[in-house]
């Protein structure tokens, strides 16, 4: 990068660069999800947005559940009907853009936002990119402030586009815990795991 | 913090600290997959894996992630009757 802003801590993690856009909160709620099919989060919102992922906290430890993104919708699968947070992080194009007379905004040579203060950040809390074994594997994550919320990508998240079999599916035991279970023959596929904290407090 | 910079809110609240990791979206590929194939796509990641770990998304339900590395990722397309598009969202955190 010759010209533009990179903000790196003193971990060298880069925080933000302005050459790449940084995931903001674009829309959040609330929606319910039953163990036959859920697909009602949100699918006029990802369709046709490819940088958009969702992220997902069940009200209530301990509950399966099973998630699947496409271009066209989003499906959630829970082992028991209950309600489930969800979060919309996008790279946030410009006519999103709330107006505001205080904060931060970063812009890229295109002139699209890079950050914006005006949407809400989720902090990072863990990325687990790993194959994961047949049958269950429990991932420790670090304390955090705020509420984790999940977003995986498996793409053997089904059996069959017909089926309901999921092929991995999770569980959330705590803040701090959280259980994904390869239900597959085999473990061939890696599956990215993102956990992301966000205090309500962030909300925007 | 004793260096860096906090980013605060109308109401006080700290937004954004130094020592927060965010993440940034670093690619998005579109990989077009013909009927009837069963092929693998090896993909590079851009950037420096020093730059923070890579997580790969994809939005397809259907077809099979075989390998995620620093540097690169590899799609292999299930065998399909159809054709139709991946499309993969890399974030580097």
């Amino acid at each position: 990068m010759s010209y533009g802003l990179k903000i790196i801590n003193s971990s060298n993690i880069v925080q933000i660069d302005s050459g790449f856009q940084n995931i903001h909160i674009i829309e959040h709620g609330v929606t319910e999800a039953t163990n036959t099919a859920s697909t009602g989060i949100a699918t006029a919102a990802i369709l046709g947005a490819t940088a958009r992922r969702i992220f997902v906290r069940p009200y209530s430890f301990g509950a399966r559940f099973a998630n699947c993104q496409t271009p066209t919708d989003y499906r959630l699968y829970s082992s028991t009907n209950m309600n489930y947070k969800y979060l919309i992080g996008d790279t946030l194009l410009p006519s999103d853009l709330p107006s505001s007379t205080y904060g931060l905004n970063i812009y890229k040579e295109d002139a699209s936002i890079v950050f914006s203060s005006t949407r809400s950040l989720p902090k990072l809390v863990a990325l687990n990119v790993a194959k994961f074994p047949v049958g269950n594997t429990v991932l420790t994550l670090p304390a955090m402030d705020g509420e984790k919320y999940i977003s995986i990508s498996s793409t053997l998240c089904f059996y069959s586009p017909s089926s309901t079999t999921e092929v991995f599916t999770f569980t959330m035991n705590s803040d701090t815990s959280l259980t994904v279970t390869n239900n597959y023959v085999s473990d061939q596929s890696y599956v990215s795991i993102l956990i992301v904290a966000l205090k309500g407090s962030e909300l925007l | 913090m004793s260096s860096g910079f906090r980013l605060f809110d109308a109401a006080g609240n700290i937004s954004l600290d130094i020592s927060d990791r965010i993440q940034r979206v670093i690619q998005i590929d579109t990989i077009n997959v013909p009927a009837n194939t069963a092929t693998t796509y090896t993909m590079p990641i851009s950037g420096s894996p020093s730059d923070g770990p890579s997580g790969v998304f994809m939005s397809d339900a259907l077809t099979a992630m075989l390998a995620i590395t620093d540097t690169y990722y590899q799609v292999g397309s299930t065998s399909s009757t159809l054709p139709y598009t991946i499309t993969i969202l890399v974030c580097r955190l």
